[in-house]
């Protein structure tokens, strides 16, 4: 089983559960959960995790500033961060891959593609 | 005195509604505390419609129960597709709500027609009974209720149906564009259920007389956005019948830009007659239009209405040859050689008389926005247009 | 001749109470029609890019530079399809421009745009590639109104919307704003509720719970919010009446202003005057128009907690009232001006403008009452007491009580009992003062002062929880 540190920002409730419950499942990662953009970005870059889930609409900081602060530090350049979003544009998609985003999965999803995503990118390392 | 007696009442009508919220919103967390994890079991461990049942027993009978369940289901809806959905499904169709709903959908009570209507346009099930009660209601004096029953029948397999509910729902006075929207996006929805759709069913919204011009725009609006190009000549047809007076502008508008979107070729004939008219809005969108039809006899043609009276046309004339990736600059640089060479003719003269002033004013305003414009993009700074 | 008096004074202050009792009444009623199921009609295709319009942003700022830079991130941080934020230096004293520039990195640019309004001149235009939808423009200090006409002028979009630089708006404002427009056919403009800030806990640049202020004029102004804004504003909607939308979040057709001609610069209330103005055009025009409210909130707002600041700002207000009144005397009790001529102007100009002076001379008789030996007319004493601060109670405790019923904002039970508690003081002692500021408004507008005054503002950081 793939083991790390996980942080996820979300602030959608079911999805925070949700989120949970297939990494308590599926994974041995340590989970963490934020529901304020301000304060998981204040949390990452005091921690190293080996995995970010983001959402993008989020109270306090958005995901893509978020995106782009975390590319702009040394600590973070190639942290692996995963946009997870309702917005499904393709120009919100192109937004997050030019942010440098290791993956964008739209809402909605289903578990068990988000987890054959996450072992893929996680072997990737 | 009869001041101060109401006044004790308000205070304690106020304290008891607060209270009483309070405690709903703690029942809501507790409720949810509960269900939530039963209801991700069983989207991961389900098998068989069977398995739904068990965790309905669970439930209650009771009203709040039951809506605050469908809304978990509903949130869930929002996040889980594919096999999951089908899963949650099982569980949104079950037997239990369906009873429950359909009580409430022969009520007499606005109320509970509408929390019926939002049921069913979920859950997906219509019985021809349910059909003939769902399209009375779409007469009902309130319109959020007759709205939710419009978008259930968007369900049925019969085309027919779907087309005829959009005809008695777009008569109302009252409908909203984003009501009628959200309809028309239904309509070809789920159109897997409908074996095939017979061709061009939308103009039957369109040629019918009693449906007011602003939702006949939507929907041109929305076959020009969606790209249903079988659509293109009728259009192309349609507006040589509407007669240009002011109450037509809009929908006027909408097919050109429609027509535009569409790019229906065959229109463009047809769209340049409309260039001359007075109308600032239209001639605007002619220019949209002739633009994506694309083509160097286009953008001439284009080029030639730059001497436009009204500001705002000259400034997308501008902005449109600018943008254009081909030719759009030196169609621009050959009007700007045109020009010059008449200006500087008329000022080496005496100063020019006052008509002709305006005239130069306005080569001049031209000519700083071509700058101007062109500057812009290659900086970047031109945001996207709509 | 006593008698006539007195009957006067009951009368009046009955019809006012009774006519705010109406308002809030049928906003009670509108916001429960509202609230059934409100998201039953909520837009899930992707069509709503055509249904919803473009909006520029406009923010005035002079002498901003302590909140500028925050306030802007905020705005740009909106959800909204396709919008721009225009912001106009008016000429500023301080670091306003230079840290704007600074912050988003931007560089003087032209802009190809029509000069529709005029306005003192315009120093630069600035932009970056990098935020396309931000343009911030430089220009010679003329105003508020003059700000946001250079603002209008240079927006190409189709609505525009004017923000004082120290509301804070709600991520989906815009979204909810729309609405009005989608809902309602050639709406040229809108507005929304406006809440008091002050006593809110701010964590993370996120609301978490909102309460009532500290201090005791905060608190006061709480509930006149409550009664005036939130129930006052919905319910003139209901009754499709509405006369002000707030200065501190408003949004406009861009072709309406266009059309009557921009913000007036010589106006103290610019907002309340332009709303007249679009009024007495449109129904000159008879052209079919709207002016909404929605019933949501939309826009926090800090306000002042000060004596003086809040003295000042009434006085202001209503010296904006009496100028706009004023100016459109012409409308008044005019029939081609239909219910806003022959009502709703009337309406305030007999019992929001003049109201103050004739409640003022009413404590004053009682006054004098006392002092008249042997004169005990107990009857006029109780029942006038019972009209004027008694029913105004009433109507104040329902305002709070609607808020309960419709929206349950505040976080806890304490704050309701607060706002309870001073909707009994408000109306004893508060409403008599605030007319006083009123009539000295009138005074000063009889003289011609055309001042704005300063406000202590203690900023946002104050409000955060360190």
């Amino acid at each position: 089983m793939l083991k790390g540190n996980v942080v996820v920002i979300e602030d959608d409730e079911i999805t925070g559960i949700l989120i949970k419950r297939i990494f308590e499942r599926e994974f041995k990662f340590n989970f963490v959960l934020f529901r304020n953009g301000l304060e998981g970005l204040e949390y990452i870059q005091n921690n190293s995790p080996s995995l970010i889930i983001l959402d993008i609409m989020l109270p306090g900081k958005n995901g893509f500033e978020i995106l782009k602060e975390l590319r702009e530090s040394e600590a973070h350049k190639n942290t692996k961060i995963i946009l997870l979003s309702a917005k499904s544009n393709s120009s919100d998609i192109e937004r997050g891959f030019d942010l440098s985003a290791d993956e964008y999965i739209t809402k909605p999803f289903q578990q068990q593609e988000f987890v054959v995503r996450i072992r893929k990118l996680m072997r990737a390392s | 005195m009869l001041l101060l007696t109401t006044f004790l009442y308000l205070l304690v009508y106020t304290f008891w509604t607060r209270a009483k919220k309070k405690y709903w919103s703690r029942y809501k967390v507790k409720f949810r505390a509960m269900f939530m994890p039963l209801i991700l079991d069983y989207i991961e461990t389900a098998n068989r419609q069977s398995d739904a049942d068990d965790v309905i027993k669970k439930l209650t009978r009771r009203n709040e129960d039951i809506v605050l369940f469908l809304e978990i289901l509903d949130e869930i809806t929002e996040i889980l597709n594919g096999d999951d959905r089908k899963k949650l499904n099982w569980l949104i169709k079950h037997a239990l709500f369906d009873r429950f709903y359909r009580k409430k959908l022969y009520s007499n009570s606005v109320n509970a027609q509408l929390l019926a209507c939002v049921y069913y346009s979920k859950s997906g099930y219509l019985n021809r009974k349910m059909t003939v009660r769902l399209i009375s209601l779409i007469s009902s004096r309130n319109t959020k209720v007759a709205y939710a029953s419009a978008k259930v029948l968007q369900n049925s397999t019969n085309e027919y149906i779907r087309l005829n509910t959009l005809k008695s729902f777009f008569k109302r006075p009252d409908a909203s564009s984003m009501m009628i929207g959200e309809l028309l996006h239904l309509f070809h929805q789920n159109a897997d259920k409908i074996y095939q759709m017979s061709g061009i069913l939308l103009k039957q919204l369109l040629l019918q007389k009693d449906i007011p011009k602003d939702r006949k725009q939507l929907v041109i609006d929305y076959i020009a956005y969606h790209n249903l190009y079988e659509y293109s000549l009728f259009l192309r047809n349609y507006l040589q019948t509407v007669l240009y007076r002011f109450e037509n502008k809009s929908l006027i508008v909408s097919l050109i830009n429609a027509l535009g979107e569409l790019r229906v070729k065959e229109a463009g004939t047809l769209i340049r007659s409309y260039s001359t008219i007075q109308n600032a809005e239209i001639r605007i969108c002619c220019v949209e239009a002739l633009n994506q039809l694309g083509g160097s006899d286009n953008l001439s043609f284009i080029t030639g209405m730059l001497l436009d009276i009204e500001f705002d046309v000259r400034k997308r004339i501008i902005q449109t040859l600018v943008q254009d990736p081909d030719n759009g600059h030196l169609l621009l640089e050959k009007f700007m050689l045109t020009y010059l060479k008449f200006v500087s003719k008329v000022w080496t003269s005496e100063l020019p008389p006052n008509d002709m002033l305006v005239f130069i004013n306005k080569l001049r305003s031209i000519t700083t926005g071509i700058r101007i414009t062109s500057a812009n993009k290659a900086l970047h700074f031109n945001p996207v247009q709509k | 001749m006593i008698q006539a008096i007195e009957w006067g004074i009951i009368t009046y202050f009955l019809s006012l109470n009774s006519v705010y009792l109406l308002l809030v009444i049928s906003s009670l009623i509108y916001i429960r029609q509202q609230m059934l199921l409100s998201d039953v009609v909520k837009p899930s295709s992707l069509f709503k890019s055509k249904v919803y319009k473009t909006i520029s942003i406009l923010v005035p700022a002079y002498n901003e530079a302590g909140n500028i830079i925050e306030s802007v991130e905020s705005l740009l941080r909106l959800e909204y399809p396709e919008y721009e934020i225009i912001v106009i230096n008016d000429g500023s004293s301080d670091e306003t421009i230079e840290r704007l520039k600074d912050h988003f990195k931007l560089t003087k640019t032209e802009l190809f745009y029509k000069q529709s309004i005029d306005h003192q001149p315009v120093r630069g235009i600035y932009k970056t590639a990098e935020i396309p939808n931000l343009t911030v423009i430089d220009k010679e200090n003329g105003g508020k109104s003059d700000a946001l006409n250079a603002g209008i002028n240079v927006s190409d979009y189709d609505l525009v919307c004017s923000i004082d630089a120290d509301s804070i708006l709600e991520q989906d404002v815009l979204k909810k704003l729309i609405q009005t427009f989608v809902r309602h056919k050639d709406t040229i403009a809108a507005g929304g509720i406006v809440r008091v800030i002050n006593g809110c806990k701010i964590v993370n640049r996120e609301i978490k719970e909102i309460h009532v202020p500290d201090g005791f004029l905060g608190r006061l102004q709480s509930v006149e919010y409550l009664r005036a804004f939130l129930f006052g504003r919905v319910g003139w909607d209901y009754l499709k009446s509405l006369l002000i939308i707030s200065g501190a979040f408003g949004i406009f057709d861009r072709k309406a202003i266009l059309e009557v001609g921009g913000y007036s610069v010589d106006s103290v209330g610019e907002d309340i005057e332009l709303i007249i103005r679009l009024h007495s055009h449109f129904l000159r025009s008879k052209k079919e128009y709207n002016i909404r409210f929605l019933p949501e909130p939309i826009c926090w707002t800090e306000v002042p907690v000060d004596y003086k600041s809040l003295k000042n700002q009434r006085n202001r207000w209503h010296r904006g009232l009496a100028d706009s009144l004023w100016r459109h005397k012409y409308m008044l009790f005019n029939p081609t001006y239909g219910r806003i001529g022959l009502l709703v102007m009337p309406f305030f100009l007999i019992f929001e403008l003049i109201g103050p002076i004739i409640i003022l001379l009413s404590y004053l008789y009682l006054g004098v009452l006392f002092f008249i030996p042997g004169y005990t007319s107990i009857s006029f004493i109780v029942l006038f007491f019972a009209v004027s601060v008694i029913y105004g109670m009433v109507v104040s405790l329902i305002s709070v009580l609607a808020e309960e019923i419709a929206y349950k904002t505040y976080s806890s039970t304490k704050d309701i009992l607060i706002l309870t508690a001073y909707s009994f003081i408000e109306n004893m002692g508060y409403r008599q003062i605030h007319s006083y500021w009123q009539v000295l408004g009138i005074i000063d507008f009889i003289k011609g002062n055309k001042s704005w005054g300063k406000m202590e503002r203690k900023g946002f950081k104050a409000n955060s929880a360190s």
